[in-house]
């Protein structure tokens, strides 16, 4: 390079084969099927070509610097990309320049489309769910190849989905989750399903409010709203979710001393109480073993009698709320019954709500 | 001299742990996480979580409105649902631990293999009369119970123990000594430190708050753990026997 002069070529003076080639192909491409060409579409035509004449190109290098080109058992060719890459560097110019005519040959034969396949990158649905069934997982419950549950949120709404779409397969994600026998009311808890090469994805707002119809008529135990479509980027603002924001809930507490409404009203006063949370012992067997600080916003109590209260919660975002109630053999500090000197224990829990303002909400 | 016993005690512990090999039905695979993995089934679509425990958290799922009618009808009864250790938890015993009368404990096993150490109601520490002085973790003059130290998902660093291993020595008021052990093997999750601020919650709330230590199984032992124990009608029956010898004997 001789800098010096500039007179040098930078990478950047010199155009990439692969750029040159989209400048020539795709306005071939376009009159030939009569489409626009779009090189950031989500629909993906791979052709693959062969070219055998093309790929020796390269194999003079061998004799250059052999010892860059040793067979090795998994190789198919002893001219990986790496290796002539290698090559390339240590060859000196003089050389290359003799073994390799520049501009090169012409070709003596046509390549050939080996294989061609079509593919649609995935598209992503996005809603919020109401659960209402107190004995229903949010994913498949299977042991040892056995269902111990039938069904499933996941599978109550990304099976509509599946099928609409005509996609292969799907994965579905939501923020946070509650457990098997716990209900999620108010707006629901927000979710995205990823539909895989989906074969299907022209869909009006109306199809869309069709398919959520036709998902809440096939169920009663979950019911979605406010479901569309969204980008990549949804899964971010959902997770997000998942860690910051706050969430409520409605618990039906018992307690073996007998109390007087009084004895209650105490609760509603706590504001931002911490809490510490070791790692209840009904997921330790698959999770670290920590401390975790959580705060409880704000406790509102409702008398039911001698035994029995409803507590509404606000809490920060992954507080175990049953654990919170019951102490979880004291590893839970403070806890309802230590609050209360005494023992409690959960009968109930409902999500009221979870406070994020993702996906927007559809006048329905 | 001490140091050198209590190594090769943990030594042998070690190896004893290493080289056993796992009974269930796991095809002969050592490594849990292995094991685990091997274990879940194909995913057809979606993502399938396989997991360990069958429970159902909440004390009485589809009941709570008829409780609540009893509750209010009976002017506030507690009801008899199932507490929190019987909805989660099943009951094994061991009589007469390390061939001590009386010294039962009571394990409570977690439907994900996980077992809490309690001490069972027939313990002397819980009859009438007793005064808890002080409770020590420092089992040996190498090893306290307080330092272990567990990391990550596979609780790693945990300290082994085998079924006869001790976890604690509770001092009384009246000079009696007692030693409480594992009676399970597995890894060391946690001792309960709340009870050395405050030993009296050891006699009150012996099956929850005043629990002695947290216990993982290996993952392959998690049915086979329980073998040597007793079931609660078999501990029920041990007791009547005891109370039948005591009062045949003048």
């Amino acid at each position: 390079m001789d800098r010096k002069q500039g007179l040098s070529l930078g990478r950047d003076d010199i155009v990439q084969l692969k750029e040159a080639y989209k400048w020539i192909t795709h306005p071939l491409f376009s009159e030939e099927l009569g489409v626009p060409v779009d090189g950031k579409s989500l629909f993906e035509v791979s052709v693959i070509f062969a070219h055998p004449e093309t790929d020796e190109d390269c194999h003079f290098l061998s004799t250059s610097c052999p010892d860059c080109f040793k067979p090795a058992k998994n190789k198919q060719s002893v001219f990986t990309r790496m290796a002539v890459v290698k090559a390339l560097d240590k060859i000196k110019e003089e050389d290359f320049r003799k073994k390799f005519p520049c501009p090169p040959n012409s070709p003596k034969s046509f390549c050939s489309a080996v294989e061609i396949e079509c593919a649609h990158g995935a598209v992503f649905v996005a809603g919020r769910y109401n659960k209402y069934s107190r004995n229903l997982p949010q994913t498949p419950w299977i042991i040892d190849g056995e269902r111990k549950l039938e069904s499933s949120v996941e599978e109550l709404i990304s099976s509509q989905l599946l099928t609409v779409f005509k996609a292969e397969s799907f994965n579905f994600s939501s923020s946070g989750r509650e457990d098997v026998d716990v209900r999620t009311l108010g707006n629901g808890r927000p979710f995205a399903v990823e539909l895989v090469n989906p074969r299907r994805v022209q869909f009006t707002s109306r199809d869309i409010k069709e398919l959520q119809q036709k998902i809440n008529i096939s169920s009663d135990k979950i019911q979605v709203r406010d479901l569309q479509l969204v980008t990549r980027e949804a899964i971010g603002h959902m997770k997000e979710g998942e860690e910051v924001k706050t969430k409520t809930y409605s618990a039906l507490v018992w307690t073996d001393k007998a109390i007087q409404k009084k004895d209650i009203e105490f609760l509603d006063d706590l504001k931002d109480l911490q809490i510490n949370q070791k790692t209840p012992l009904r997921v330790l067997h698959r999770r670290p073993l920590a401390i975790r600080t959580r705060i409880i916003h704000t406790m509102e109590t409702h008398y039911i009698d001698e035994h029995h209260f409803r507590l509404h919660l606000k809490t920060q975002a992954g507080t175990y709320i049953k654990e919170f109630v019951h102490g979880d053999f004291g590893r839970t500090k403070p806890n309802i019954g230590s609050l209360m000197d005494g023992t409690a224990d959960i009968l109930e829990l409902d999500v009221e709500s979870v406070d994020v303002d993702w996906p927007p909400a559809l006048n329905d | 001299m001490g140091w050198y016993v209590e190594f090769w005690e943990q030594l042998v512990v070690w190896f004893d742990w290493k080289l056993r090999p796992p009974s269930a039905a796991g095809g002969g695979r050592s490594h849990a996480h292995e094991a685990r993995c091997a274990r879940r089934p194909p995913l057809p679509r979606g993502k399938a979580e396989v997991r360990g425990d069958l429970s159902v958290g909440l004390r009485s799922l589809d009941l709570a409105g008829a409780e609540l009618a009893m509750a209010a009808g009976a002017g506030g009864i507690a009801p008899a649902a199932p507490s929190l250790v019987d909805r989660y938890f099943t009951r094994w015993y061991k009589a007469d631990v390390k061939g001590k009368p009386c010294e039962d404990h009571c394990i409570l096993q977690h439907s994900n293999r996980i077992c809490v150490i309690t001490l069972a109601e027939s313990h002397p520490l819980l009859q009438n009369g007793k005064t808890i002085k002080s409770i020590n973790y420092q089992i040996s003059a190498n090893c306290s119970r307080l330092q272990n130290k567990v990391s990550g998902k596979f609780k790693r660093g945990a300290q082994f123990l085998t079924e006869l291993a001790p976890l604690c020595r509770i001092s009384c008021s009246d000079g009696e000594e007692y030693t409480v052990s594992s009676c399970v093997r597995g890894r060391l999750m946690e001792v309960n430190e709340n009870i050395l601020d405050k030993p009296s919650i050891l006699q009150e709330k012996p099956s929850t708050e005043g629990y002695i230590a947290v216990v993982l199984p290996k993952f392959e032992e998690s049915k086979s753990v329980t073998e040597g124990l007793l079931t609660q009608k078999e501990y029920e029956e041990v007791v009547v026997k005891r109370i039948n010898n005591r009062s045949e004997t003048p």
